[in-house]
């Protein structure tokens, strides 16, 4: 027939291509140009199960046979992607000749504009998906940066020290009300040897929480320019109270003698120094008193090392009974204790104290246990500044001497 | 040979292609090029009772804010893979969604859920039960990855198992 022709000419002209099937799905009749829309081809046959060559049409059993009762007579499945090209199906019933119930699909393929217009969708998508994955990235940080921040007490200043900005750890740490923070000089909460700003400095400062808790931060100044001028600081301070307490036991124990608490050599030759200083400042004199413990081998030998210590304990008790509070006593090595006495007014004084110091044993015996009282004795040396001695060593070595000839 | 229809559902990104490309070549590709529409592919499975059957799997394009999923395509599915991606938590708040819309057109189909890139998780999360909770008709939920193929074929597995059992 003509109108045969003229169809299946229409059909492989341009892009469309139709197959009829029964509500069994089996094809009754098919466009040439069907195949190279298959999934398998060679499956196309008259009387095959359409399923087998069009997996599309799996699952829609129920749903043509819906089509031939209701009003809406028409299924279509649009943008079917296969073999690189875009097909949209539509299925309708018909009726031919001898055929009651027949259907139709007539399979559209997209034309290169449409597809053009797809791929756009697909790079916007793209470009959707990249941009959403880097906005979670950046809320990631910006979570992480908060949750940093809120442990971290920072706070903004201009030039001047005058705090413009201050995050709300650091208003809640001083226990105060923002306008009572913002507008002041930093150093009236946070304190530190020099008050200035310096850019990409680091600081040490010191504050009262409101708790009154003494609070030591390692403060990092970090400059911020506003067209290309340093106008403001961010201060970020972190808490080093901790780090503080362990430098101070360390320090501690590098200047004290860890049996009597009392200052070692290390602590007493700087403070022999400072004493030098101020003496030469005010010229004033100041005296040391050299003191050996008699016999405190024997101690050692007699009752062990445990008696030994009692007594250095005690005899350190003992001396420090007469120092004043600007004097100093330390303990310089086994039984060698040493008394800076600070701006003696006069000599007098000094022998008085030192007659004190050499009868003290009697008074003070160390009652070792039920039985044994432990007596002790001291040899005594004593040099003065600046008659015997400028500097802290020769004036160690000269009561040294002294107390070497007070043995004899 | 019984043969049935499943179709992928969820936003887009997911991951929906690459679970299917895992499951059905057991390939993986880093880029990413969004589908449009649907593509089908078909995979011969037997079922722990030795039951063979065909699964079709319509991996249709996802879901973005300014175009919903075709309902023709959810047309005669037997079951739904509903697809989100666990670094990506609008996918997840959206699977609700995507459930009424599966279950608008196969009421009684079974629906198992892939909380997909589990490569890619940052924190171990656990909202099983929550998920669970979402319809009567989800049968499980799993932690996939297509990169690394965590959890695909159980999840593959799963439906067809269960699909085969009501067949």
């Amino acid at each position: 027939m003509l109108s045969d022709t003229i169809l299946q000419f229409l059909c492989k002209k341009g892009t469309i291509s139709y197959i009829l099937f029964s509500p069994e799905f089996k094809i009754i009749e098919f466009s040439e140009n069907i195949s190279s829309i298959s999934d398998t081809p060679q499956n196309i046959n008259i009387g095959s199960d359409i399923r087998d060559s069009f997996w599309e049409f799996i699952g829609i059993e129920e749903k043509i046979l819906e089509l031939l009762k209701s009003n809406e007579n028409t299924l279509k499945i649009p943008m079917i992607y296969k073999n690189s090209k875009y097909y949209d199906i539509e299925i309708e019933p018909l009726k031919i000749d001898k055929y009651d119930e027949l259907f139709i699909a007539y399979i559209d393929q997209k034309s290169t504009f449409s597809v053009e217009y797809f791929k756009t969708i697909q790079e916007l998508n793209k470009k959707t998906l990249i941009l959403q994955t880097q906005e979670l990235k950046t809320d990631k940080q910006k979570n992480y940066y908060d949750l940093i921040n809120q442990n971290i007490i920072s706070f903004h200043v201009n030039t001047d020290g005058i705090i413009i900005e201050a995050n709300s750890i650091c208003i809640y740490f001083l226990g105060k009300n923002e306008n009572e923070v913002i507008g002041q000089h930093f150093s009236v909460f946070f304190h530190t040897r020099e008050s200035n700003i310096n850019n990409n400095q680091t600081k040490i400062f010191n504050a009262i929480s409101a708790q009154g808790d003494n609070i030591f931060f390692h403060a990092e100044i970090i400059p911020i320019q506003n067209d290309g001028i340093i106008n403001e600081n961010i201060i970020i301070c972190q808490d080093i109270t901790h780090l503080k307490k362990i430098e101070k036991k360390l320090e501690y124990a590098a200047n004290h003698d860890s049996l009597t608490g009392l200052p070692n050599r290390s602590l007493l030759l700087q403070k022999i120094d400072k004493a030098i200083e101020k003496s030469e400042d005010n010229s004033t004199n100041f005296s040391l008193c050299f003191i050996d413990l008699n016999n405190f081998k024997q101690v050692n030998d007699t009752y062990g090392h445990h008696a030994g210590d009692m007594l250095l304990k005690h005899v350190s008790s003992t001396l420090s009974s007469f120092v004043r509070e600007d004097d100093s006593i330390a303990r310089i090595g086994g039984d060698e204790f040493v008394i800076l006495f600070i701006q003696l007014e006069n000599q007098d004084y000094l022998n008085t104290i030192i007659q004190r110091i050499q009868k003290s044993p009697d008074k003070y015996t160390l009652v070792y246990n039920e039985t044994d009282e432990i007596q002790f004795s001291f040899s005594i040396g004593v040099s003065h500044y600046p008659k015997n001695g400028t500097d802290a060593k020769s004036l160690l070595d000269y009561a040294n001497k002294e107390m070497y000839k007070s043995k004899k | 040979m019984f043969a049935y229809k499943i179709v992928m559902v969820g936003d887009f990104g997911v991951g929906k292609t690459s679970l299917v490309r895992r499951f059905v070549d057991n390939s993986f590709s880093e880029d990413y090029l969004s589908s449009i529409g649907v593509s089908m592919s078909k995979k011969q499975l037997t079922s722990v009772d030795g039951f063979n059957s065909t699964m079709m799997l319509w991996d249709i394009e996802g879901r973005t804010e300014y175009k919903q999923i075709f309902k023709q395509y959810l047309v005669g599915a037997k079951a739904f893979i509903i697809v989100a991606d666990l670094t990506r938590p609008d996918t997840i708040n959206s699977i609700d969604e995507h459930i009424n819309l599966c279950l608008d057109s196969v009421a009684d189909a079974p629906i198992c859920i892939a909380l997909n890139k589990s490569d890619l998780e940052l924190r171990d999360t656990n909202f099983f039960d929550e998920l669970n909770n979402l319809s009567e008709n989800i049968i499980s939920v799993h932690k996939t990855s297509a990169k690394e193929g965590n959890s695909v074929n159980e999840i593959f597995n799963k439906i067809n198992n269960t699909i085969v059992e009501k067949f």
